[in-house]
């Protein structure tokens, strides 16, 4: 490990290892830092699902010869392995009653493996010459005369390292470690915590491996907080004609435990009988910390990419995306001293939750949770049959779960008008909301 | 606050949680400086699969406080 490097990259994720890959393939020195000690692993609780709805934060992503291909932007990124094609997204209530919604042509979504896109990252970054420090933290980056000193710590010796560069890029996740010691830091509000646990399960016996499930109601979790996911997807050892293992997601408020709540859904859930023979192959367990995005996720020389910068999450393939646009900025910075600004606008103009009232609508399709068990069982009782079109997306799906519930409300009106009268007020706080915009 | 490292995933979530920056991984599993660690449970209410306890020295040292007379041995004296 040198002194002095180019460019700093804190976090080997998927934005971290693009920007390393792109900043060494235009022979920059460049220092990729991570806490994890095998890089390609993936510990943390994600659904690496490829969101194929076009214009999902600026860019529409596909597999093209079983490669990641981003339409605008023209990048492909290597993957060379099974993914699954979801052709339908569920809300589940407890009774087994369902909202569907259906894209059999491109399916609704295609869960892949990101152990294999960080492996191939991985790989074509060490070739172009990046300097990897595995199990380091980076603590603490600082603008300094116009380069950037960057504190990192070793896990073992917890000795400081200090070291010097251009640039850097926080592209630590969620949770940043750099990004709270940054300036721009202040400017964020915070919403609160959610943790979650997720178990890879084999042998289940599951009716839904064309699904992307959402558990909707109260009785899925022992406090009737919390939502349970299920995402069929492949292991990394997968080979061609092996059966998907099942995701099995649960996320609760922060306090409450993931794990538990988990366990519960398993074997005492309204669907037990699915997991009865299940065995464990895997575990990941994350925390997400909401906060706002940040607007301008540049701070002298350090720019904040991916997650870090975001609310919620970018997705992986929109962190390979801004990951590959920082880099190409950076570079663009090196040779005319400008090109940040271009790639300030163009996060404020994609990522959605940059624009005012995104975040209150995307919180607000969690307001279904407000109706009883049986409520919901009645009102997806009269869906259960029904198919709308849609994708899995934040941005769009509350309004196509809108569109389908508002279809039936003359009869729920007629049926169960204290029901109605929930639906109404709930979609009528979101209609002003629009309005707000 | 102490690991269980049989329980432990290695999510990294408790590392950057942590407000006296007291928790590393060591290989691919959380650990707990423990002359560091504040009890506050920070970490705890954050882990996703429950492999953090609270083995608390802080009741000890209470309980010393509290048995512990020596304002009162001065005062007789």
């Amino acid at each position: 490990m040198k002194k002095i490097y180019d460019f700093v990259v804190v976090g080997a994720g998927p934005a971290g290892l693009m920007i390393a890959k792109e900043l060494s393939a235009a022979r920059q020195s460049v220092l990729l830092v991570d806490i994890k000690k095998e890089l390609s692993k993936v510990h943390r609780s994600c659904c690496t699902m490829l969101i194929n709805e076009p214009n999902t934060h600026g860019e529409t992503v596909r597999f093209v010869d079983n490669d990641l291909y981003f339409e605008k932007t023209g990048i492909t990124v290597k993957y060379g392995h099974p993914y699954v094609k979801l052709v339908k997204s569920s809300r589940l209530s407890t009774g087994g009653n369902k909202l569907t919604m259906v894209n059999r042509e491109n399916g609704v979504a295609l869960p892949y493996t990101k152990e294999i896109i960080l492996r191939n990252l991985l790989e074509e970054s060490l070739a172009n010459g990046v300097d990897v420090l595995t199990e380091t933290a980076g603590i603490r980056a600082e603008n300094i005369d116009g380069r950037v000193k960057v504190t990192l710590r070793d896990n073992h010796t917890r000795t400081l390292k200090e070291v010097w560069c251009r640039a850097c890029f926080a592209a630590d996740g969620c949770n940043s470690q750099i990004v709270t010691g940054l300036e721009l830091f202040r400017t964020r509000k915070y919403f609160g915590s959610y943790r979650v646990a997720s178990y890879f399960l084999d042998e289940v016996e599951y009716p839904n491996w064309d699904s992307w499930i959402t558990c909707l109601g109260k009785g899925h979790t022992p406090w009737g907080k919390g939502q349970i996911y299920m995402v069929p997807k492949y292991l990394p050892d997968a080979k061609k004609g092996d059966k998907p293992i099942l995701d099995v997601f649960c996320g609760t408020p922060c306090g409450l435990p993931a794990k538990m709540g988990l366990d519960w859904f398993l074997t005492e859930g309204p669907f037990r009988e699915w997991f009865h023979n299940a065995k464990i192959v895997h575990k990941a367990a994350c925390v997400l910390n909401f906060y706002t995005c940040i607007m301008n996720p540049v701070e002298g020389n350090i720019v904040v990419v991916g997650d870090a910068a975001a609310f919620i999450e970018t997705y992986c393939q929109s962190a390979l995306m801004y990951g590959y646009l920082a880099s190409q900025a950076a570079l663009k910075v090196l040779s005319t001293g400008k090109g940040y600004d271009e790639y300030t606008s163009f996060w404020r103009e994609s990522f959605e939750y940059c624009h005012p009232g995104e975040i209150e609508k995307a919180l607000q399709a969690f307001g279904l949770g407000r109706l009883e068990d049986e409520q919901l069982n009645y009102i997806f009782s009269l869906t259960n049959d029904e198919e709308y079109a849609g994708y899995v997306s934040e941005n769009t799906a509350g309004y196509v779960m809108q569109k389908a519930i508002m279809g039936h409300i003359d009869q729920i009106r007629k049926e169960r008008p204290e029901i109605a009268a929930v639906i109404e007020q709930h979609w009528k706080s979101s209609a002003e909301d629009n309005v707000h915009q | 606050m102490i690991v269980d490292r049989e329980i432990c995933v290695g999510c990294g979530a408790c590392v950057n949680l942590c407000p006296r920056l007291a928790i590393r991984l060591i290989d691919d599993k959380s650990f707990i400086d423990q002359v560091s660690c504040i009890e506050c449970g920070t970490c705890r209410a954050g882990c996703g699969v429950d492999a953090i306890f609270c083995d608390c020295r802080f009741p000890e040292i209470l309980l010393l406080n509290l048995t512990s007379d020596t304002y009162g041995k001065e005062a007789r004296s």
